[in-house]
């Protein structure tokens, strides 16, 4: 992200797209991009579909920067958007399901000094991500897309995954709890509530 | 969402970032997105070339002792005026300063002045008089857009300066 867009509020990114900036959609992206990947990452069988989802709600946003009046409504435009098209692309390639977690953790790697730490962490990284793989799709989905944007509303969150707004607390507690429970099973809630603190 | 996160979903959105980033081919995607939609808008008129002071300074002796100062470019494009003034403001550095002036009295507050150049698009947002001041505009060929605040636009040809 370059210096400049740091200090550029979404409403004036997006303002400066519309005239034609180049490199104020670009600061839009790094700043929005881990939030498009969840989601799309949330509704796509594999990465391969993911990035296709994701190619196609950035260039949805480009085509419809005219209509988003509200810079504050963006990162839930995006959720829905990336929704949309991975469920778009999953009924063309008859395959929906959400993405697990398979594959990631090798690719995480713990460094911080402590090595207790950080073997505690990684087991406990390992058990949430078993855990996780263990809850229905759409808990799945839920819980996916509330980490990677955690700073999203309800209402937005709501809207981009198609929920009635007042199930997503209800939704989410169930959900939490169900991986507590799937966590607890391999004796790690009380370790994650050390290594929270 | 007013309440801290509870740990798992921390955790859960550390594990997605660190284990599972977008990749940077699909940034360089997303980078190129805009490009498809902005590229493919014409502008909607020409800024035509009305007059430069650097043409009268080549033609007229007296002006010669200008060549160092300001350029004062004019383009017109129907109902409007571009009065355009590039300064050196550093070697290969311009900034453009000028006025947008609207023949049929709408105001152009809003609307956007952008040049285009070899480093890339620089731009200022028209006050209530339709004046705008550019800056960082690299020396060589470069090109003036006009955008308003209503989307139609207007640009000039390839110049150099």
């Amino acid at each position: 992200m370059t210096e400049q867009g740091q200090f550029c509020g979404t409403a004036v990114l997006l303002r400066r797209v519309a005239f034609g900036d180049e490199r104020a959609w670009r600061d839009l992206v790094d700043r929005n991009g881990d939030v498009v990947w969840g989601a799309v990452r949330a509704y796509s069988a594999t990465r391969a579909d993911a990035e296709d989802a994701w190619q196609a709600t950035w260039l949805s946003l480009a085509e419809n920067l005219h209509r988003l009046r509200d810079a504050e409504a963006l990162s839930g435009w995006l959720v829905t958007t990336a929704r949309r098209e991975s469920l778009r692309l999953a009924r063309t390639r008859r395959r929906e399901s959400p993405a697990g977690v398979d594959g990631v953790l090798a690719e995480i790697v713990d460094d911080s000094g402590d090595p207790e730490g950080d073997a505690l962490r990684s087991v406990l990284t390992t058990r949430l991500a078993q855990a996780f793989s263990q809850l229905s799709g759409r808990c799945q989905q839920l819980l996916r897309v509330m980490a990677v944007a955690p700073e999203a509303s309800y209402e937005q969150i709501s809207a981009a995954l198609g929920m009635a707004r007042g199930s997503i607390g209800p939704k989410k507690q169930r959900c939490l709890r169900a991986l507590r429970e799937r966590m607890s099973d391999q004796g790690s809630t009380e370790a994650l509530e050390v290594t929270a603190g | 969402m007013s309440a801290a996160p509870p740990p798992e979903l921390n955790l859960l959105g550390e594990l997605f970032l660190a284990g599972d980033p977008a990749p940077r081919r699909a940034f360089a995607g997303a980078y190129r997105a805009v490009e498809k939609v902005l590229g493919r808008r014409a502008p909607d008129a020409r800024l035509v070339p009305l007059s430069d002071t650097a043409d009268r300074a080549e033609l007229v002796p007296g002006l010669e002792e200008r060549a160092g100062g300001p350029r004062v470019l004019t383009f017109g494009a129907p109902g409007r005026v571009v009065e355009l003034e590039l300064v050196t403001t550093a070697p290969g550095l311009l900034r453009a300063g000028g006025v947008v002036l609207s023949r049929t009295g709408q105001s152009l507050a809003g609307g956007v002045l952008s040049v285009r150049h070899g480093a890339g698009e620089s731009h200022d947002v028209l006050d209530d008089c339709g004046g705008f001041l550019v800056r960082g505009i690299a020396a060589g060929p470069v090109r003036v857009l006009l955008r308003s605040r209503w989307g139609s636009s207007a640009a000039t040809d390839w110049f150099a300066c």
